[in-house]
């Protein structure tokens, strides 16, 4: 019964098959019903009559306002006729006047154009336009897609070739320093919502000519452009065969966030672990293209997805590698430290104080007695409810407006801290435990891992509680057990530890410094382990060290 | 069509995984009272538990439970005055009679409000009565039956009144069981009693040579109490107790009973042959004058026990290995020449030597309990002759020739060569 009903709603919506015949586009007397997909643009060729193409075109785009067609004739003898089409605010319109529309008009007459034997849509654009990016479109969609995407279309009569001249322009977000990964020390420059603007930030910081930027379209309505980026010569070409071919199945209406692409590439759909790393930070993403990892771009998002993505690439962060490497060191043992705490401890105290009451010094038994005493719940209970409090509360915190944001925290230190324990409902204790599991969460650089620990925290409780011990010890093997079989785009989730590679410790929970990590990690750069010259540990004997070339 | 149905059994099998995942969670929920599972408010801890030997040869169990709602929430602590002005005590004391141990335990609980739980309990103390008269056999079986119970209880002699020695006032600790428990980590401060674990005790019962001994606890007249009564009671405060605990020497057994005790003196004698000294005052005479003048602080030692048969004799050759600083002097002393620190040095071995010859001649003449290990040295040296001494060793242990060689270091004299000597004029 319940299986009939959850299939139904799997089931995919029947696709709709255009009705009517295409080629009557030009009579088609109500073209506000008609929908144009993808496939039938593509069917449609750009005709040698302006007044046919200028139909066609209104007809797919001319109810919108934004959409501008522009007639008017060049500046020859001839007077042919000509068009242009595109969207208001995607456009330069200074460029738009004096590179394309004062040419045309005013300047091509000058140019000397004979039409016995050129061809003018090529003599327009070789010696009219003086727009840099220009490109020809022979069927719709090629005409289409231009416009939309800010370009402007140059219709000539007669010809049954456009052209796409890019000059697009549009209001968007400066380059600004990221929200959600901010450092002390380090580039403060973030991603935008523009995916050309995202490039250029990558491009800047790697110049070389093996970087390569490949173009996707995703999305049947939304057309979004996706980008994945890596660098020839370190990237395996299988792992970016697989990037490619896990992005050309995504099938979806619209992709407005990398998100919705994540959860078409990982590996594991049902893991609550994240497979995929996410930042907004352009200095993380050429760090983890230089390791022979693969960029994943999305247009109208500052977030770029990086894979293959191990545990271990969670628990790092930019700044451990612009700060002292022995600092870098301390702070990243400390982060695992804090996330086992963030994971472990509310289970931990649960088991500990319910079932082996042995293992506690005896001076902290008596003060725990002391502290629970009058207390009203089983510590599962009490755990549960400062957890959820917390949680509440941390949730309101990030949802609401920054005024109001203060006054939820000062609410919920009063209420958690003080009221609930005066009243007599949680124990001190608990207090302490979750406001340290809380601190310990924070403490995890990466958001997405901080989350999965958060959900789990809650099955190791219930664990914990009935099972003592032994119930969380079931639940950390079970973990370890889901882990080990999980893979990022066939890398081991645990690689460096499990399958353990030597030479990779150097980047796990210690940070080696600069001159000694000479190679790259085995597991995504399999193919060119050399990143660097050895022997550059700086000596205060030598000065200038030993000249090594190489790359 | 078959695509299809493989879509639906994995649905199905999601589903059964879902429910299944529902239902766990739900047992777990509902049945999280597990058969082992307890709250820490439900536990009475227990810190002490005393044995007394009770009348038609039954036992007297003392137990003394933590009270938790005198400690408050965490702030206060000690309980500032209840309700009616006086303090609710930190700690209550229960005694019960059974044949058994574990039949007074259990009794206990119609008594106690909460679950008694042992495996925080500091220190057993049996009553000399007890140890004398009946012996340890009957009652430390439950001690060493029992998982509760831990090996590292520290097992003591009580002398007198158990009651009253687990309820003096005054402690600084949360309870009077807490505070034997720290007089004993101070035991190498002076090294006067031999103390013991309960799994080091019960290993020594069951030895075919060593005899147990262990520490004595006792009461003993407060010397702080102001001889004017008025004093300090004007103010409220909670006066000076009229008695403090002290533990004073060791109790020697002979299997399971006690048959002697050791005092201060002839207790380190014990421990500087078993090499357990580790600190201390060593007093000596001045150099010049036969009166103690001199006192030293041991630092470390280290002994070595060498047993040889000749001639049908066991002779046993005890060398003790001692290094200590000058703390303190009564008479000048002329600390340049280092003929000084060796005739110190030599005072100090001779110190050590009575020291031991006090323990030997109370072990060997007085109790014929062989508390040193001598026959375990003779075991491990002359194993093949253990087979036929090891059964008449209490008869051989006091024939023993012991010889003692003592060597001594002085290796600091503290922060002045010459002491302060009031003007001569």
């Amino acid at each position: 019964m319940v299986s009939r009903l959850l299939k139904k709603i799997f089931k995919k919506a029947p696709e709709k098959k255009p009705s009517g015949p295409l080629i009557n586009a030009r009579k088609q007397p109500e073209p506000d019903r008609r929908v144009y997909h993808a496939e039938e643009l593509k069917q449609m060729k750009v005709s040698s009559s302006l007044n046919n193409n200028l139909d066609l075109l209104k007809a797919i785009l001319g109810q919108n306002t934004d959409v501008i067609f522009r007639r008017f004739k060049l500046g020859m003898e001839e007077q042919t006729e000509a068009a242009v089409i595109y969207v208001d605010g995607l456009t330069d319109m200074n460029l738009l006047n004096n590179a394309i529309m004062k040419p045309l008009i005013l300047e091509s007459g000058q140019a000397g154009f004979n039409p016995v034997r050129g061809n003018l849509l090529e003599f327009v654009n070789n010696s009219v336009i003086t727009g840099a990016n220009v490109k020809n479109a022979r069927v719709m969609e090629d005409a289409v897609t231009g416009i939309l995407y800010g370009e402007v279309l140059l219709l000539i009569n007669g010809q049954d070739n456009a052209l796409r001249i890019s000059i697009n322009a549009w209001k968007s977000r400066d380059v600004t320093e990221p929200k959600s990964e901010v450092v002390v020390r380090g580039p403060r420059e973030g991603f935008t919502e523009t995916l050309r603007t995202n490039t250029t930030l990558i491009r800047r910081r790697l110049r070389s000519p093996n970087l390569i930027f490949e173009d996707f379209h995703i999305g049947r309505v939304t057309y979004t452009g996706v980008t994945i980026a890596y660098i020839r010569g370190i990237v395996s070409p299988d792992m970016v065969a697989e990037v490619k071919r896990r992005l050309q199945r995504i099938d979806i209406g619209g992709v407005l966030e990398s998100g919705y692409l994540e959860e078409f590439i990982e590996d594991d759909p049902y893991s609550p672990f994240p497979q995929v790393v996410h930042t907004e930070r352009p200095d993380r993403v050429v760090a983890t293209l230089l390791e022979g990892r693969v960029a994943i771009l999305t247009d109208g998002t500052p977030f770029a997805l990086i894979v293959p993505a191990e545990f271990i690439t969670f628990m790092q962060t930019p700044e451990d590698y612009y700060e002292r490497y022995i600092l870098s060191t301390a702070i990243r043992c400390l982060r695992y430290i804090a996330f086992g705490m963030s994971l472990l401890l509310p289970s931990l105290y649960i088991a500990i104080t319910t079932f082996h009451q042995e293992m506690i010094p005896t001076r902290l038994l008596i003060t725990l007695a002391a502290a629970r005493e009058g207390v009203p719940f089983p510590a599962l209970v009490e755990a549960l409810m400062m957890e959820f409090t917390f949680e509440a509360l941390r949730e309101a915190g990030i949802r609401l407006p920054r005024a109001v944001g203060q006054a939820v925290s000062i609410v919920g230190a009063l209420v958690i801290g003080q009221a609930a324990v005066q009243a007599g409902i949680v124990s001190s204790l608990m207090v302490i435990v979750v406001a340290i599991t809380g601190i310990a969460s924070f403490m995890n650089p990466s958001f997405n891992i901080a989350l999965t620990m958060r959900l789990l925290r809650f099955p190791l409780m219930l664990l914990a509680a009935t099972l003592g011990l032994f119930g969380v010890m079931v639940g950390i093997l079970a973990m370890l057990i889901h882990l080990a079989g999980l893979r990022s785009f066939g890398v081991p989730y645990l690689a460096s530890l499990a399958p353990l590679h030597t030479g990779d410790l150097k980047d796990v929970a210690v940070r080696a410094p600069w001159w000694a990590m000479d190679s790259r990690p085995a597991e995504t750069a399999k193919l060119n382990r050399r990143g660097q010259s050895r022997r550059m540990k700086p000596s205060a004997s030598k000065p200038g060290g030993r000249q090594e070339g190489g790359n | 069509m078959s695509r299809n149905n493989c879509h639906m059994m994995k649905i199905n099998m999601i589903i059964k995984i879902i429910v299944l995942g529902l239902l766990l969670l739900g047992v777990m929920i509902t049945q999280a009272a597990c058969w082992d599972h307890r709250e820490v408010e439900q536990l009475g801890i227990v810190m002490a538990t005393g044995v007394e030997s009770a009348a038609g040869g039954r036992v007297r169990i003392i137990m003394q439970n933590v009270n938790p709602t005198a400690l408050g929430k965490g702030a206060g602590g000690g309980g500032g005055g209840g309700p009616m002005g006086a303090a609710n005590k930190p700690y209550r004391n229960r005694s019960i009679e059974g044949d058994t141990i574990s039949e007074a335990i259990r009794d206990a609980s119609r008594e106690a409000p909460r679950q008694l739980f042992f495996a925080h309990n500091q220190v057993i103390i049996l009553s000399e009565e007890l140890v004398r008269k009946r012996g340890l056999q009957e009652v430390v079986d439950f001690f060493q039956r029992d998982p509760h119970m831990r090996r590292t209880t520290w097992i003591i002699v009580g002398r007198g009144d158990l009651a009253s020695l687990l309820d003096e006032p005054g402690q600084l600790e949360t309870t009077p069981a807490q505070r034997i428990d720290s007089i004993i980590d101070q035991r190498d401060r002076t090294s006067e009693y031999a103390v013991q674990r309960i799994g080091d005790f019960l290993e020594l019962l069951e030895s075919e040579s060593t005899q147990p001994f262990t520490a004595v606890v006792e009461t003993i007249p407060n010397l702080a109490v102001p001889k004017d009564p008025r004093h300090g009671m004007s103010i409220g405060q909670i006066p000076e107790p009229p008695e403090i605990i002290r533990l004073n020497g060791t109790a020697v057994f002979r299997r399971d009973k006690m048959v002697g005790w050791l005092s201060q003196y002839e207790s380190r004698g014990l421990l500087w042959v078993r090499g357990e000294v580790k600190g201390g005052i060593l007093e000596i005479p001045s150099p010049d004058k036969e009166t103690i003048s001199i006192a030293l602080e041991i630092l470390r030692s280290k002994t070595k026990l060498q047993p040889e048969i000749r001639n049908g004799q066991i002779y046993i050759t005890v060398s003790v290995r001692e290094e200590s600083n000058l703390e303190e002097t009564l008479v000048p002393l002329d600390l340049t020449k280092p003929e000084t620190i060796k005739k110190l040095e030599e005072l100090q071995a001779e110190a050590i030597r009575k020291e031991i010859e006090s323990a030997l001649a109370k072990a060997q003449q007085e109790y014929g309990v062989d508390v040193f290990g001598f026959g375990e040295a003779v075991h491990r040296k002359y194993p093949g002759e253990w087979k036929e001494m090891k059964k008449m060793w209490p008869e051989l242990f006091p024939g023993v020739q012991v010889q003692v060689q003592v060597e001594t270091k002085i290796r600091r004299t503290g922060l002045v060569t010459k002491p302060v000597e009031p003007m001569q004029w």
